[in-house]
């Protein structure tokens, strides 16, 4: 088809070559011989950008549209049921899996557009309802602005934008207390809004990289994590809430700027986001002599906070990675009472790839609750001193089986509940723990 | 008492002072001297005879073929293309980008699963590379210094500087 495309378009040059020949006299021969020249070579350029073009496609079974995936499905059992999976009853759950498509496309050399669906079981929370993963489409002016609009994974922390993609980290859950909370992802793991972001060469210095959102984020107060979480809320020892019915993002904030320093493999990078939002609740307990108990009223999360400071050094086939989280929040419930909660984690974990199939990880972290580090407020007020702390030893194993097929084995042993979601601290938890977790993800 | 508390303060601040300044001096030097060396490798970075660029400092070669730099000098677009797998990629990315062809993979991925950018186009065997990289405007590739030397008019060699 090409070449009958080539051929018409020579015939229709040389009939218009000839028409011109026939219509002027000799001297002006050599000027109009130049122009249909250079009209033939300017269609011909255009013939081999087109021809280029095709060829590009032949190699895309989807033409300019790229398609990826992933399945994984997973296994959890603890020895002593501290884990957040709802009524396993020793027995471990298969309710632990992820599916994920994604579609994009370059629509030219600066603008490209793409969304992933996303459906994940984790126990009680999500419940394999798809949803919207990412969706944006995003403009690069050069190679240090760009930017991005939709919904956007959130750049908290070095792993925060792939922690739905298994197959990219040995470990099974990242250092996962509140850092990487694996029960409110929807809220943390992404902003709706837009984004600046660009890599600038320092020259001596290195190469910086930043991304800084704004917009608001997803409260699912149906079957997330947040929905525990605020229905967990306690002020003064008391749990004023018996369910959450409703809850709206009011703005999010989200920052990091990571340094490529000059020292070969040594990534450092910074961290801060600020999020607002407020619930709409039903009490438990009276109030005030107008709001009794089952009292619609409203909670406000004035204000969120977190800071992250993070460090990578990779030799070779060994990646050291370490951070730091500060995070504290301020709520106020129905203008009558107000809370308070801050805590710190930090995690160290080195990663090393021992050859083509297998890869072994092995980390600590380490969280407490900034107000009540050694438990004393808990144990006075009834509860449990390891409540307030979590420290985790963790080791993993990751064997690639083909380049898309993987199979993770996880040990965690856990001290201190903290982990949990504030509803499901009950007071016959054990303090000490050891989770297993087995994982396996096919990605294309 | 209190006097003394602030001059040793003083002294050890200026003391600490003097030596980040000392380490940032120390580290920009490293890297000046650095600069003015070829990067030893066995392999050969090369780009479509149209580019304008005849060297290019490691960093900067690393950045392009993480998509972090997706332009030339004169704002036109750099195409990559790398190798599927073999001693040649490896050496590649060992010398000029700073990673393993497992960690290079596990990058792409990144991208490709946050929606950011799609990977490079891979080729099988270096034939297929530098064939590509001569057709391609603005494109950039590598192949083994061997191969270049029996196929030395297909594509321009670039000088790696650290």
């Amino acid at each position: 088809m090409k070449s009958k495309l080539f051929i018409l378009i020579l015939i229709f040059v040389f009939a218009e070559l000839n028409t011109a020949i026939g219509q002027n006299t000799q001297k002006d021969l050599t000027e109009i011989i130049n122009k249909q020249q250079a009209m033939l070579d300017e269609m011909q350029a255009e013939i081999d950008d087109l021809k280029s073009y095709v060829e590009e496609d032949e190699d895309d079974m989807f033409g300019d549209i790229n398609i990826h995936g992933f399945i994984s499905q997973g296994f959890l059992k603890s020895e002593n049921d501290n884990w957040f999976m709802d009524n396993t009853k020793g027995q471990g759950s298969f309710q632990f899996n992820e599916v994920g498509i994604n579609f994009s496309s370059q629509l030219s050399d600066n603008l490209r557009v793409g969304a992933q669906f996303l459906s994940r079981d984790f126990g009680a929370v999500d419940n394999n309802k798809v949803k919207i993963d990412w969706a944006y489409f995003d403009y690069k002016f050069d190679d240090w602005l760009g930017f991005r609009a939709g919904k956007m994974k959130t750049p908290i922390g070095l792993y925060s934008e792939i922690r739905d993609v298994d197959m990219l980290r040995t470990t099974i859950f990242l250092p996962f207390m509140r850092m990487y909370d694996e029960s409110y992802r929807e809220m943390m793991n992404a902003i709706q809004g837009i984004s600046l972001y660009g890599s600038l060469d320092v020259g001596v210095a290195g190469m910086l990289d930043y991304n800084v959102q704004w917009g608001y984020n997803d409260i699912n107060t149906e079957d997330g994590g947040m929905k525990r979480q605020i229905e967990g809320i306690s002020v003064g020892g008391v749990n004023p809430i018996s369910e959450a019915i409703d809850g709206e993002s009011e703005s999010a904030f989200a920052s990091r700027i990571n340094w490529s320093t000059p020292i070969d493999g040594l990534l450092l990078g910074g961290a801060y986001g600020k999020y607002k939002s407020n619930a709409t609740v039903l009490t438990s307990v009276p109030l005030s002599a107008t709001l009794p108990a089952g009292s619609e009223v409203s909670l406000n999360f004035t204000d969120y906070h977190v800071y992250i400071a993070s460090a990578q050094y990779t030799i070779g086939e060994l990646v050291l990675t370490s951070e730091y989280q500060r995070a504290k929040y301020d709520a106020d419930f129905a203008g009558i009472m107000s809370t308070s909660e801050e805590t710190q984690m930090w995690y160290m974990m080195a990663d090393y790839r021992l050859n083509s199939l297998l890869s072994l990880a092995v980390g600590y972290s380490n969280m407490t609750d900034a107000g009540d580090p050694d438990g004393e407020q808990a144990e006075a007020a009834g509860g449990k001193d390891y409540s307030t702390w979590t420290k985790d030893w963790f080791v993993s194993s990751k064997f690639d089986i083909t380049e898309n097929w993987v199979f993770k084995a996880e040990l965690h042993f856990l001290d201190g509940t903290d982990y949990n979601m504030p509803n499901m601290k009950t007071s016959d938890q054990e303090r000490r723990d050891v989770l297993l977790a087995l994982k396996t993800t096919v990605s294309f | 008492m209190e006097n003394n508390g602030n001059g040793n303060k003083k002294k050890t601040f200026a003391i600490g002072r003097a030596i980040l300044i000392l380490a940032v001096l120390a580290v920009c030097c490293v890297t000046a001297l650095k600069a003015a060396e070829a990067v030893k490798s066995t392999v050969a970075v090369i780009v479509n005879k149209d580019v304008a660029e005849t060297t290019m400092a490691q960093k900067d070669v690393e950045a392009t073929f993480l998509g972090k730099n997706t332009k030339w000098g004169d704002k036109s677009k750099i195409t990559v293309y790398t190798l599927k797998s073999g001693d040649v990629h490896s050496a590649f990315l060992s010398d000029y980008v700073n990673s393993t062809p497992a960690k290079f993979k596990s990058y792409w991925k990144k991208q490709v699963f946050t929606g950011k950018a799609d990977a490079p186009k891979e080729f099988k065997d270096e034939k297929e590379m530098i064939d590509t990289v001569s057709k391609t405007k603005g494109a950039i590739g590598y192949v083994s210094v061997e191969f270049l030397k029996k196929n030395p008019d297909l594509a321009k060699n670039v000088t790696v500087t650290k």
